[in-house]
């Protein structure tokens, strides 16, 4: 049996592969028949013409036929030496690379423009040779005349076939109009926004920045042997300037600029989608060729689907969390409220993606990604190899894809390999310095009175604020200021139209004494839990006016800008959770409401969290993966030091058990701190809502913005404080109204 | 396979390429001559001389002949070929006898007082008046013998052939061969004029005779 031998490589042959037969002779037999063909037809108009002498003539007058046939002959000698002779062959290689070289030397699309001169000619000639053979006119002639005789001598049949062509061309317009529209062409300098336009996303707009680089100036790198990468993903949650990056880059580049509508592809006919991805990238790599690179932006790339892989979405609906009578979840840092929501909704989401795309439009979409490098063209594909010429590789084409969406994994994970999408860019939250630099840029923009301070501690309370929101908050702050009479924003107005946005408005109700102390009392729980035990974020305000969602809440923000969270913390997110319910069985006689249901659902989450998912617990492993692999939850855990195992435990009830703990060390705090509690219900009771500075005020007895915490030091007015206290205790048993007005300092 | 595939194209190549080259290298053996849209045709030998229809049209136009003008305007095609290389087209249209044979085809419409009149008695006096001369009637008419006069019918219209030999001016003998046709439907007239003096005539008699032979009538298409 004899071996499987690799098929050579085209530049490792020694000599030109054999022609067949036909390949040899097919150009030979056809000069030969039209030249029959041209004499049959002198013949026929001459009756005196003997043959002979028709051959001589018809020679003599189509000289250009025998030329052909003499190159093609030469040309076939030429076959026949290089599919014997090495020597000859890789001679004429040496030959060929250098004619290669020279014509390279043309750009890019001059070469193209010159090709499809040529082609349009050469058709043109060969149409105008037929006809006028036909018409016993001189090519030219025959040319004109040929559409008119054409129409006179079509019988019926042939209009009925053209009535049938036409029906046909009718489909073929329709679609051709379908599958324009949605996609936008800008070139250089239409666009205005530039990079200095978009704040707080330096590191990505580097990164974009070099992309750009590299498309204007491909030859740096490669000359050295690498590519310009051909596509950027650019995710993260709405508002963070990811469609303002793609305008900025429009008007960086002096490459022409596509922007591609999210709505594009879909469409009412199987196949129009596909027509216009095709349309679309035929039109990249003429733009392309042209301009010697192309952008093209897909926005809310979600909507080219995927093909049927379930999603996972970040959707926040109403959950009792963050819905509760207390906005539970807001006790919490974003992410961890992040993962509860993930959590919780993972499983409930739509299965199966489909999109807007569909019907093959994100295949055709994906093969015309990664398929730019095959030869193209019938007469480069055809023709050529009619010839027994190899097609010639497409010229580089740079195009710049990039795609924006909020929603990266409804993607198709293979629109997202290398080679497509070469670089994801996550377009997160701005930092700090981002939001104080988005601050002032908006703020420049209407007249204020903020000292830089103030605005340094205005981007350092809103943390996640992304561009859009940091716009809207100065805008509410600026129709604040309007509404009460201002000539500039003041800190106050912003201060006020981030509550707005924050919370909503506050709905104007009046709770009944017993019930208000009650949600004082509550809020106060949080608040001086939060205060006394969670450092890693700072009180933003507190307030026991009830919105459209809540009752009353205490909102806290990290001061920084904080990645990596710890078990200490997590604790403390508990407490300040379980402080509720602690506080309310402390301060009612072990009474408690229903508010608490959110704040003991945010800390039962992150304690699973904790205990199967973090390491934070008493086991070691992942309860994600356990799941995952349908392994179950591991029960007991790390022996302890006198060698007696924990009593082995299913997951809850360790979660059960730690919160257990955490609730009595909850209680004793609260317990401790009774006074701190009680001052700061009164201070929400007389001002309903305060702010973070008034909560560590009341805390610390100095003086804040709003409240003076001074009088709480006083042991008189805790006394009183905590008779009127008692007063609503006994109104609350009896349900009946206090017996005592609120104390007053 | 491939080899034998080699072996055959490098056979045919071999035959086709002498073929194409001896086509393209050979010259023809006559003159072909035609008037494709009247449909007439005649050949001449390959080493006669062309008469050009431009430079005979411009002798006729200077022509101070009565109606000669009206005539011209008739023409739809004449030309000339000599063996004499730079045969002035003056002497085509003179009755004066060449040294050298002159082939002289016209091909021209009829007017309607032409059509309502025409016989093949008008046909042969198309060059000189023969039937007056042959009537004996003329006693100026020169000296004639004619050695030939038959009908020709052909595709394209019916006529007659004349050959005949007369003393004109310079006691020199002329040897004219002409053949006269109109077309079927009477429109149009085509003549061929072979002539030459009578010694020269008799010597290219073989030659002459094959080109009146070759004057063919197709008609219009």
């Amino acid at each position: 049996m004899s071996e499987f031998k690799s098929r050579e490589r085209d530049s490792d042959r020694k000599t030109r592969i054999r022609l067949t037969f036909f390949d040899r002779v097919k150009f030979l037999l056809l000069f030969g028949l039209v030249f029959l063909i041209l004499l049959w037809a002198a013949l026929a108009n001459d009756p005196l013409l003997s043959f002979h002498d028709a051959a001589v003539i018809e020679s003599n007058q189509r000289w250009w036929l025998i030329s052909l046939a003499g190159v093609e002959i030469v040309r076939q000698i030429h076959f026949f030496l290089a599919e014997r002779a090495s020597g000859y062959h890789s001679g004429w290689q040496r030959y060929f690379a250098f004619v290669d070289r020279t014509t390279h030397r043309i750009s890019d699309w001059n070469r193209y423009r010159l090709s499809r001169a040529t082609k349009g000619l050469l058709g043109v000639a060969l149409l105008a040779v037929v006809l006028g053979a036909i018409y016993k006119e001189t090519p030219v002639k025959a040319l004109f005349l040929a559409p008119q005789a054409l129409w006179k001598a079509l019988p019926l049949l042939g209009q009925l076939a053209f009535a049938v062509l036409f029906i046909v061309i009718q489909f073929f317009a329709m679609f051709w109009f379908l599958s324009r529209g949605g996609i936008d062409t800008y070139f250089p300098d239409d666009i205005r926004t530039r990079f200095s336009d978009v704040w707080g996303q330096d590191h990505v707009l580097n990164r974009i920045r070099e992309n750009l680089m590299f498309l204007e100036s491909p030859e740096e790198i490669e000359k050295i042997g690498g590519y310009v990468p051909g596509g950027i993903l650019l995710w993260g949650p709405p508002g963070t300037g990811k469609t303002l990056m793609a305008e900025a880059i429009a008007g960086e580049t002096g490459k022409p600029f596509i922007f591609v509508d999210p709505g594009a592809f879909n469409n009412m006919f199987f196949g129009v989608g596909v027509l216009k991805v095709k349309s679309l990238f035929r039109k990249l790599r003429k733009l392309s060729l042209r301009y010697g690179g192309v952008v093209v932006f897909f926005d809310e790339a979600d909507s080219l689907g995927n093909r049927g892989i379930s999603t996972s979405t970040n959707r926040t609906e109403e959950s009792s969390v963050f819905g509760s009578s207390c906005h539970g979840g807001n006790y919490l840092s974003n992410p961890s409220a992040q993962m509860i929501l993930k959590e919780r909704f993972v499983a409930g989401t739509a299965m199966g993606g489909g999109g807007g795309g569909g019907m093959g439009t994100l295949q055709a979409l994906l093969t015309e990604m990664s398929g730019l490098k095959k030869p193209r063209g019938f007469f480069n594909r055809v023709l050529r190899r009619t010839l027994g010429m190899r097609p010639k590789n497409p010229p580089k084409y740079r195009i710049l894809v990039v795609m924006a969406t909020n929603l990266p994994e409804a993607l198709d994970e293979a629109l997202l390999r290398p080679g497509r999408i070469d670089r994801i860019y996550r377009v997160g939250y701005p930092s700090k310095a981002g939001r104080v630099r988005t601050y002032k840029g908006y703020l420049d923009k209407v007249s204020h009175v903020l000292t830089d301070e103030e605005i340094d501690k205005l981007a350092t309370i809103t943390p996640y604020s992304t561009g859009a929101i940091i716009k809207d908050t100065i805008n509410e702050a600026l129709i604040m200021s309007i509404r009460n009479g201002g000539a500039a924003i003041t800190w106050a107005d912003v201060i006020k139209a981030k509550q707005l946005k924050d919370l909503g408005p506050a709905e104007d109700v009046e709770y009944i004494e017993r019930e208000r102390h009650a949600v004082a009392v509550h809020e106060a729980c949080h608040g001086t839990m939060a205060y006394l035990v969670r450092h890693h974020m700072a009180i933003d305000l507190a307030t026991i006016e009830k919105g459209s969602d809540y009752l009353g809440m205490v909102a806290s923000i990290p001061p920084d800008d904080q990645f990596t969270r710890w078990k200490s913390e997590y604790e403390a997110d508990i407490l300040v959770s379980l402080a509720s319910l602690a506080g309310e069985r402390i301060f009612f006689d072990g009474d408690n409401s229903s508010g608490v249901s959110g704040d003991l659902e945010s800390a039962t989450t992150i304690a699973s969290f904790m205990e199967g998912h973090w390491g934070m617990g008493s086991t070691v492993s992942s309860h994600a993966s356990n799941r995952r692999n349908e392994i179950g939850a591991p029960g007991g855990g790390k022996p302890k030091d006198d060698g007696v195992r924990d009593l082995r435990m299913a997951l809850a009830d360790r979660i059960e058990e730690n919160l257990g703990t955490l609730l009595t060390r909850a209680e004793s705090i609260l317990h401790e701190n009774r006074a701190k509690v009680l001052s700061l219900a009164h201070a929400l009771e007389i001002h309903k809502t305060i702010s973070g500075e008034d909560v560590v005020a009341v805390m610390q007895g100095s003086e804040g913005p709003l409240v003076d915490g001074r009088p709480y030091q006083s042991d008189a007015n805790i006394d009183a404080i905590e008779k009127y206290h008692q007063a609503a205790l006994e109104a609350h048993k009896g349900h009946e109204r206090p017996r005592m007005e609120i104390p007053r300092f | 396979m491939k080899r034998s595939a080699a072996k055959k194209s490098a056979v045919l190549i071999g035959l086709l390429a002498p073929l194409l080259l001896l086509a393209s290298c050979g010259t023809p053996s006559k003159l072909y001559a035609a008037d494709k849209a009247d449909g007439v045709y005649f050949t001449v030998p390959h080493d006669w001389h062309e008469i050009s229809q431009d430079s005979i049209n411009a002798v006729e136009s200077k022509s101070q002949a009565a109606g000669a003008a009206d005539r011209l305007a008739l023409v739809h095609w004449q030309i000339g070929y000599s063996v004499e290389k730079n045969f002035k087209a003056e002497k085509v249209l003179s009755l004066k006898a060449p040294e050298k044979p002159v082939v002289y085809v016209r091909v021209r419409s009829m007017s309607s007082d032409e059509m309502n009149a025409v016989s093949y008695n008008t046909l042969r006096d198309l060059v000189v008046p023969l039937t007056t001369w042959a009537s004996g009637s003329d006693a100026s008419a020169p000296p004639l013998s004619i050695s030939d006069d038959s009908e020709i019918v052909q595709k394209g219209g019916r006529g007659v052939h004349t050959q005949y030999t007369f003393k004109g001016s310079g006691g020199i003998e002329q040897t004219i061969d002409q053949s006269a046709l109109m077309a079927n439907d009477r429109s149009t007239l085509y003549i061929m004029i072979v002539r030459c003096s009578k010694s020269c005539f008799d010597s290219n008699r073989k030659v002459l005779e094959k080109i009146v032979t070759s004057f063919t009538v197709r008609g219009k298409k």
